[in-house]
């Protein structure tokens, strides 16, 4: 394994964010800098279209906090040249914007003054093949075996995409009290295909995710072939007969669950807001008694495991539900604050152009004791619920919409081998929750995807869990 | 900055080409727990992105999409441009041209985002809480973009564009029952009177899905959408004008065909891509690749008229006009309010998230709130989901003649689909 080195350019700007936070800590009760330094290469490979970029997760920019009466205000800037320079900046913007709130009589929103303890902390985390250890010329290569394998495979098959990310972290946090620093590497992988018959255009994927380097690359080796066999099983796959049925849900599945139920539902910006019925439930029962729910940077090793968020709290792991009781939410600082609870290391950024909120990192249910086929074989009609498209929660009423690539019916005991496609599932979180009977013991977690927050600060999170058997509405 | 970039692409040999485009923001943000501040913010950012060509024989030319902080000195500059024009030179894709262009071209609005901020704050404090319904929280987002794009045939195009997101919540109560309903919206100039129309607008929503029952289990149902989650049936159906989905062949649609094999039974679809539209955050002067902001017809009546996509994909199906979609237009159709919504049928007026996908058609969401026409009452109803095939419901697709803005689309009020799978949570 090797060291993921932190940046260079951080290193060199550090002195002179040092100096800016000297500069207007006089002036302001608080006053911290994050800087990022987050560099990557993307690879998407296919028949028709090739394309190396950048992942969206790449940016190199500082955003300064202030605090002054009570006023919180953020200030973000591309580059660090001289600090007397971005001082002045940070304070006419705060003048400009205080001059209108203060023209229309806004009130500040009460929240105690920041307290933060003593911390030096310099984490660099560790990665198998570094992505400067493979050349673009190797990774494409392996890229379009697989994308070649893929398409040669049957006719109807219209395009098969090997993509690969890599996305080195650096960041830098400091305030009076901190200096933070860390660097990590995560990964991405997916393998798409989409297949046509007549007028019927269907896709599938598999995708891949680590706390790691290029190494996931031996993972895609051996699964195109599972991958395209997918995509040609939807070809007239019919939509599901509306109605509930008994499901066995895919770690993938299980983590969307997890992600939209108590994912959003317990990030406690939205308990200030009295956005969240989570709120009313704390040490009340939420789920069966077999839901326990795992939600930190430190809850898994994917790619959102860092070791410090975007407001300098430390990583944390927080037990959401135990056996079924619905414990804790998740929080930034800020939200703390305003709560009088302890943040949870779940201050996150979309980038350092974007505030910080109280976000999800990896999300999990725990595993159970039970296997696959004796899940499978309890089953008398329903379907077992593959492949995540989109999710969709309503914390206010507990409300949740998952659209699912497909659902393989069980009859009688037994995947009788027929596939529906597309499954959208729907219902009331705590019954859905509480009819969880079954998990597998084996716990995975794909961090491929990105959340927002309404419709918008997309972050990286991961989400997973075991096979669960419950009962849901499909249609 | 840029002119440094474009300094050492130009005397770099093994750089084929280039398109660099640098993008500075001015932002002010604002954003507030009932009517009180939980902070401010503002941004002054560049970025600069560039592609790089790499000639790799006559029928093949790669290309890698890199951005270059602009704090990068230039020994990394060289560093990053050198790596990705070697990374490049793996990525066969078949030969194109890059858009041509000649002469500078420019053109700036003189915007004040401190002034639009201004509006947006005084809007929504101007509006009142009801003792059934509250505005919960609001974000706003006020930003001014400086664009200047060059590429190495020729176009060079400066222009700045301001544009404003809002995101508000609102809350409403019935006994002890709280609901919410998210809107985000997108414009380019602040219509005091459109936005409190919009808050006015989901306060009724939060009000009326407090007293909704749950949806019944209809399984097929005429369905009529009236909210902004059509605009995902109409941009599924845009981007099947789009080069690269016919390259993929995805897209059947070419000029002068029908748009569905079968004859359209209901009123016939006409799509246009506007260069602008009233209000609309899209009014930007150029497209990406450097164009002029251009409207052009490309479905008109039932039957595909012209194209759409990237000089790329263009090149690649032989159609030599191609446009990068800003803003876009579907005329309204025969109907009135009255007829279209004329029982049975299913009103989809919220979901808690709706997509139309247009590799494959299918459409989904979840329904927040819905009103169902039938026996000649009007009831509000809530949760289950509605599902269908937007190319299967062309056959019968009924739109209003009168049409509503969401930021860069303009689409009928109501889009009426028949026989819509419609799963509910309470069997009748």
């Amino acid at each position: 394994m090797k060291k993921v080195p932190y940046s260079a350019y951080l290193q060199e700007i550090e002195p002179k964010l040092k100096q800016l936070l000297e500069l207007l800590e006089p002036e302001y009760g608080f006053v911290s800098v994050l800087s990022a330094d987050t560099t990557g290469a993307a690879y998407r490979i296919g028949q028709k279209n090739k394309v190396i970029m950048e992942p969206m997760t790449c940016e190199r920019g500082s955003v300064v906090r202030t605090v002054r009466n009570k006023r919180i205000h953020e200030y973000s800037f591309s580059s660090m040249e001289d600090p007397k320079d971005a001082a002045e900046k940070i304070r006419e913007a705060a003048e400009r914007e205080d001059q209108l709130l203060d023209a229309e009589n806004i009130e500040d929103y009460p929240t105690p003054d920041i307290q933060e303890e003593e911390c030096r902390l310099s984490v660099e985390k560790e990665a198998e093949i570094l992505p400067e250890d493979l050349s673009a010329e190797e990774i494409i290569s392996r890229l379009k075996k697989i994308s070649d394998e893929g398409a040669a495979e049957d006719p109807r098959i219209l395009e098969c995409v090997a993509y690969l990310s890599s996305t080195h972290v650096s960041k830098l946090y400091l305030s009076a009290r901190k200096t933070m620093r860390q660097s990590y590497l995560f990964t991405e992988g997916m393998i798409m295909a989409v297949a046509r018959e007549n007028e019927d255009v269907r896709s599938d994927y598999s995708v891949y995710s680590d706390l790691g380097g290029l190494e996931l690359l031996d993972e895609m080796n051996h699964n195109v072939h599972t991958v395209v066999q997918n995509t040609l099983q939807l070809l007239g796959a019919p939509r599901v007969e509306p109605g509930e049925y008994d499901i066995i849900t895919t770690p993938g599945v299980s983590g969307l669950i997890a992600h939209e139920a108590f994912g959003h539902g317990v990030e406690m910006d939205m308990f200030v807001k009295n956005r969240a019925l989570g709120a009313h439930y704390i040490n009340k029962r939420v789920g069966s008694g077999m839901v326990t729910m795992h939600e930190g940077a430190l809850a898994a090793q994917d790619t959102a495991s860092f070791a410090f968020d975007d407001e300098g709290t430390p990583a944390g792991n927080v037990t959401e539900i135990d056996r079924g009781i619905l414990k804790s939410g998740v929080s930034d600082l800020l939200s703390a604050l305003r709560l009088g609870t302890v943040p949870t290391g779940n201050g996150r950024r979309e980038s350092c152009e974007r505030k910080a909120y109280a976000r999800m990192t990896n999300t999990l249910f725990t595993g159970g004791t039970d296997t696959l086929e004796d899940m499978i074989a309890s089953i008398r009609h329903g379907y077992l619920l593959e492949g995540m498209e989109s999710g969709m929660e309503d914390p206010k009423n507990w409300g949740i919409q998952c659209i699912l690539v497909k659902g393989r019916e069980i009859r009688d005991g037994k995947l009788t081998g027929k596939v529906v496609s597309p499954v959208i599932m729907t219902g009331y979180v705590p019954d859905l929750l509480g009819s969880i009977s079954m998990a597998t013991p084996d716990v995975y977690t794909d961090g491929c995807g990105f959340c927002g927050k309404g419709h918008k600060e997309w972050v990286k999170v991961s989400e997973g869990g075991p096979y669960l058997k419950a009962r849901g509405r499909l249609g | 900055m840029i002119e440094q970039v474009l300094a050492i692409l130009q005397g770099m040999e093994e750089a084929d080409g280039y398109s660099v485009r640098e993008v500075k923001t001015e932002s002010e943000e604002y954003f507030f727990i009932r009517r009180q501040l939980d902070q401010s913010r503002a941004k002054e950012t560049a970025h600069l992105y560039a592609v790089l060509y790499k000639k790799i024989d006559e029928e093949h030319l790669g290309s890698a999409q890199i951005e270059i902080p602009v704090s990068a000195t230039e020994a990394e500059i060289r560093a990053k441009i050198s790596r990705a024009l070697l990374a490049a030179s793996y990525v066969q894709n078949p030969v194109y041209e890059l858009q041509r262009g000649s002469g500078v071209q420019e053109y700036y609005q003189k915007e004040d985002i401190h002034a639009i901020a201004k509006d947006l704050i005084e809007t929504f404090h101007s509006v009142s809480d009801r003792q059934d319904t509250w505005l919960n929280s609001a974000e706003i987002f006020v930003n001014l973009h400086h664009v200047h794009a060059i590429n190495s045939s020729g176009v060079n195009v400066k222009y700045d564009y301001a544009e404003f997101e809002t995101e508000f919540v609102v809350d409403a109560h019935s006994g002890d029952l709280e609901v919410e309903v998210y809107r985000d919206l997108h414009g380019s100039t602040v219509d005091r009177k459109q936005i409190r129309s919009a808050i006015a607008e989901a306060m009724a929503t939060a009000v009326d899905r407090c007293h909704a029952v749950p949806t019944p289990n209809l399984k097929k149902s005429d369905v009529v959408f009236s909210g902004e989650a059509a605009t995902q049936i109409y941009e599924s159906l845009l981007q099947l004008t789009n080069a690269a989905m016919l390259y993929q062949k995805i897209s059947d649609w070419k000029p002068s065909d029908p748009v569905i094999r079968k004859p359209m039974q209901g009123d016939l679809l006409n799509l246009e891509a506007r260069a602008s539209l009233p209000g609309s955050s899209q009014n930007i002067p150029f497209d990406e690749e450097g164009r002029p902001a251009e409207s052009r017809v490309l479905v008109k009546e039932g039957i595909v008229q012209a194209l759409s996509g990237s000089k790329r994909f263009c090149d690649y199906i032989g159609y030599d006009a191609p446009l990068q979609i800003l803003n876009y237009r579907a005329d309204g159709g025969t109907m009135d309010q009255e007829q279209i919504l004329q029982e049975p049928c299913l009103e989809l007026a919220e979901f808690s998230d709706f997509h139309a996908d247009a590799t494959t058609g299918k459409y989904a969401g979840e329904i927040r709130l819905a009103y169902l026409h039938e026996n000649g009452k009007v009831i509000p109803v809530s949760g289950g989901s509605v599902a269908g095939d937007v190319r299967e419901a062309l056959e019968h697709l009924r739109m209003s003649k009168d049409t509503v803005r969401y930021d860069h689309a303009e689409i009928p009020h109501y889009t009426r689909i028949r026989d819509a799978a419609v799963t509910g949570i309470k069997n009748r």
